[in-house]
Order: C-alpha cells, then structure tokens, then sequence
C-alpha cells in the first residue's frame, strides 16, 4: 500500500495515539485499510476514488484514535474533545508556567531589597518562581478545562467535512521530533534565565586577598533583567513552535533561526557591554594572577565568552535544525 | 430535537452495549476483521469499520482475543480469535444478556 493518502491518514490517526501504541496502531490500520479495499476492488488495483471512498467511511483521523484509545464520551471531556484536551493542555500548561514563573522572577528582581542577604534571597526567589510557576500551570488548566467543556456541551465540531485534503504530509522517520525535547529545551530555558537573574554570582573569582568575588556586575545583569527574560522568551517561543509542530520542516527551520537571530540579539546587547563586568573582580585579577597579561585578557572578558557560547548554541541548534530540514525535504 | 434523532439516538445506545458480544460470540473460530463485519451484517448487526477494528484491538489488549498473521495468502491477513479467557467472559456475558431480556419483556409485557 504505497498510496501517498493512505500513508499519511495513518501517520494522522497515529501521531494522536501514545508513542508506545503508534507502530502497532500503524499496522492494524494498513490492515483494515487493505481489507476494505479488498473488498471494495477485488483483485484490481484500487483506483484514487476507491482510497477516497474507504478512508471517507473511516471518518476523521482524530474521531478514529479515539475509537482506538477507547475514550467514550462518559467522562467530564471524553471523545474526540478530550483527545483534543489534552494536546492543549500538552501547549498552555508550560507557556503558563514559565510565563507566570518568569513575571515572579521579575517581580522578585524589581522589588529585591540591597540589604537581603543573598541566600535569603535566593531562597524566597526560587520559591515565588516554584509557587508562580504551580499557580500558572493551575489557572491554565482550569482554563483549559472549562474551555473544552462548554465546546463538549455544544457540541462544536472539531473536524472539518474534508478532512482529506487536509491531512498532514508524513515526514521521515528521522524528521520526527520526540514530544520530550522541546519541553527539555523550553525547561532549560528557563533555567538559564532563573540562574541568571536570580543568581549570578555563580560565575566567581577567588583570591586571598579578596575572597569571592562575582564576575558578573549583578546590579547591571538585574537593572537590564527584560533582555535576559526576551532571550528566555525567544527559546520558548521556538520550543513551543516545535511542540506544536513536532517534526522538523522548512517552517520549523525558519521560525528557528528568527528566533535564534533575535535571541542573540537580545543576548549581545546584555552580555556586550562590558559595564556587565564587575570592576571589583576586574581589579582583583591582578593579585590573583600575578599580573599575567593572557590570564588578564581571558578572565577580564567572562562576557564576552559567555556570549560567544551564546552564539556557538544558537549556531549549532539552527544548523541541527536545517540540517533535519533539508534532509527531511530531499528525501520527501 | 426531530423524532428521528430522538430514536436514533435510542438504537445507537442499544447498539453500543451489544456489539460487544455480538463479537465475541461470532468468533466460534479464528476470523479476521472485514469477515466478521459481514458476518455481523448479514445477521442484522451492522458494524462499521471504524468500530470493529478498533473494538477488536481492544478486547485483544483486554486479552479476550488473541491475533495471528496469515502470511500464506497473496496478502498477509490478520485473524482474530477468542481466547480461553474471552470464552469464560462471553459465557458470563451470554447469561446476563438472556436474563435482561427475560427480565425486559416481562417489564414491556406489562406496559403494553
């Protein structure tokens, strides 16, 4: 069965099943499929109509997952809602977690009293940000609830009447993104914005003489504390992107590299200035060092490696993606 | 809402508590998909496709049915058939059918 329709309904109804289910839910289908045909043409090779006609019987791809998970509409959402419930919730439960545990942090920065010690106030950071990020996830899945419910009463239609013309195309196995990575990479950003916000004195020097010192200028890293949080939000953005998407394409690639473009952009106007340096940590190379004009010039620039590194990642993930992309268009 | 929606509605309920068994206790031998839905339509009992193959699946992972590929043919099929499990269930299920339908025509007897 080598029809381009039938391949990519199957890849419809199964790309809405669990991952564990997708290749035994695959077979079944090219079974039944086969045998309806069977029936339909006999012995002759089925015609375009023929294929149009079995799969139109089938129904839509989302209405038939549903028969094959079992969902009855019994429940508070159930059937092809609840179906749809969930790959909303998949969507709004992270974007409304990092967003309210980003505006806590931010919050948490604004207000920051100069004379809070600063494990006292790492401390009551992370738990706004953890208690933010719960209260976010909550108020969305009410939401969220309370939305597909009332679809559910009225009965709205979730599918269209041709749902033939609509069905995605399939991509190369190796194309397919895992649900679980852009949820990692959308975790990791806001991770890498917490961190930095809240606590920047990670990046330190020690001396004798001086003790521990911070590289970064923290009351500079916190006054400019919305770039950090645009180039978080680009990251999310692109993973969200990807969720949604879930395999890597042309559009996947574009959005990518906008959002990887403007991320730097927000990152080099953060981490390029060299005001984000901590004069005290700059003055303080010296006793460390020796004096070592090499150790001087690597060590006086944390910044600006860091947003080489910056750079070298966003690099690196546009050109994973194109790489996916391209190879994935080729071979389609 | 029309009389006909109404009924309709009626009849897809009653169908939906019966095609279950209605499956299991065509199953007297080792059948695959497209045959037992004619089988089913012929005697009355119409089930698409888009409910038969799913059910089936499912009563496969409930271990009431058990699956093997037929490669001899010019085609490779899939045949389904009850196991010693999905014996006992649809001996339970045959029981508590006739004793509801005892017990519903004595209820229409004295409405009628």
């Amino acid at each position: 069965m080598n029809n381009e329709l039938i391949r990519r309904y199957i890849y419809a109804v199964a790309s809405c099943m669990p991952q564990k289910t997708q290749t035994e839910v695959e077979r079944d289908l090219e079974n039944m499929i086969s045998e309806l045909l069977e029936a339909r043409c006999g012995g002759a090779e089925p015609a375009e109509g023929d294929v149009r006609a079995v799969l139109g019987q089938l129904g839509a791809p989302g209405e038939l997952a549903v028969n094959y998970s079992g969902d009855e509409s019994r429940a508070f959402i159930g059937g092809i809602y609840l179906m749809w419930f969930r790959k909303a919730l998949k969507i709004v439960l992270p974007i409304a977690a990092a967003g309210v545990a980003l505006a806590s942090l931010a919050s948490a920065l604004l207000e920051g009293r100069a004379t809070q010690e600063v494990a006292a106030f790492a401390a009551e950071t992370a738990a706004r940000c953890m208690f933010g990020a719960a209260e976010g996830a909550g108020w969305g899945f009410v939401w969220v609830t309370l939305i597909f419910r009332v679809l559910e009463r009225k009965r709205v239609r979730l599918n269209g009447e041709d749902f033939l013309s609509k069905l995605p195309p399939v991509p190369d196995r190796r194309a397919r993104m895992k649900p679980h990575e852009p949820i990692v990479q959308m975790l990791w950003c806001m991770l890498v914005a917490a961190i930095f916000l809240g606590f920047p004195q990670i990046i330190s020097g020690y001396s004798e003489a001086t003790g521990w010192l911070p590289a970064l200028n923290v009351g500079y890293i916190r006054a400019h504390w919305y770039l950090m949080v645009l180039f978080a939000a680009f990251g999310l953005a692109r993973e969200l992107f990807r969720l949604v998407r879930r395999r890597y394409d042309l559009c996947v690639l574009l959005v990518s590299g906008a959002a990887n473009v403007l991320g730097g952009i927000a990152a080099s106007l953060l981490f390029g200035s060299g005001r984000i340096m901590n004069p005290a940590f700059i003055e303080s190379l010296g006793p460390m060092f020796g004096g070592e004009a090499f150790v001087y010039q690597v060590f006086g620039h944390v910044n600006l490696w860091l947003l080489a590194l910056v750079w070298f990642a966003l690099l690196v993930d546009t050109g994973l993606a194109a790489y996916r992309a391209l190879r994935r268009t080729r071979e389609g | 809402m029309e009389r006909a929606d109404i009924v309709g509605g009626f009849v897809a309920e009653l169908r939906r508590g019966t095609v279950i068994l209605c499956v299991l206790a065509s199953l007297g031998e080792p059948t695959y998909g497209y045959s037992l839905m004619e089988t089913l339509g012929r005697t009355g009992i119409p089930v698409e496709a888009n409910t038969l193959y799913p059910l089936l699946r499912r009563l496969e992972g409930q271990g009431l049915l058990a699956s093997a590929w037929d490669t001899g043919g010019a085609k490779p099929r899939k045949y389904y058939s009850l196991t010693e499990f999905g014996r006992e269930i649809r001996e339970e299920l045959k029981e508590r059918w006739q004793s509801t339908v005892q017990n519903m025509n004595q209820i229409l007897e004295v409405a009628l």
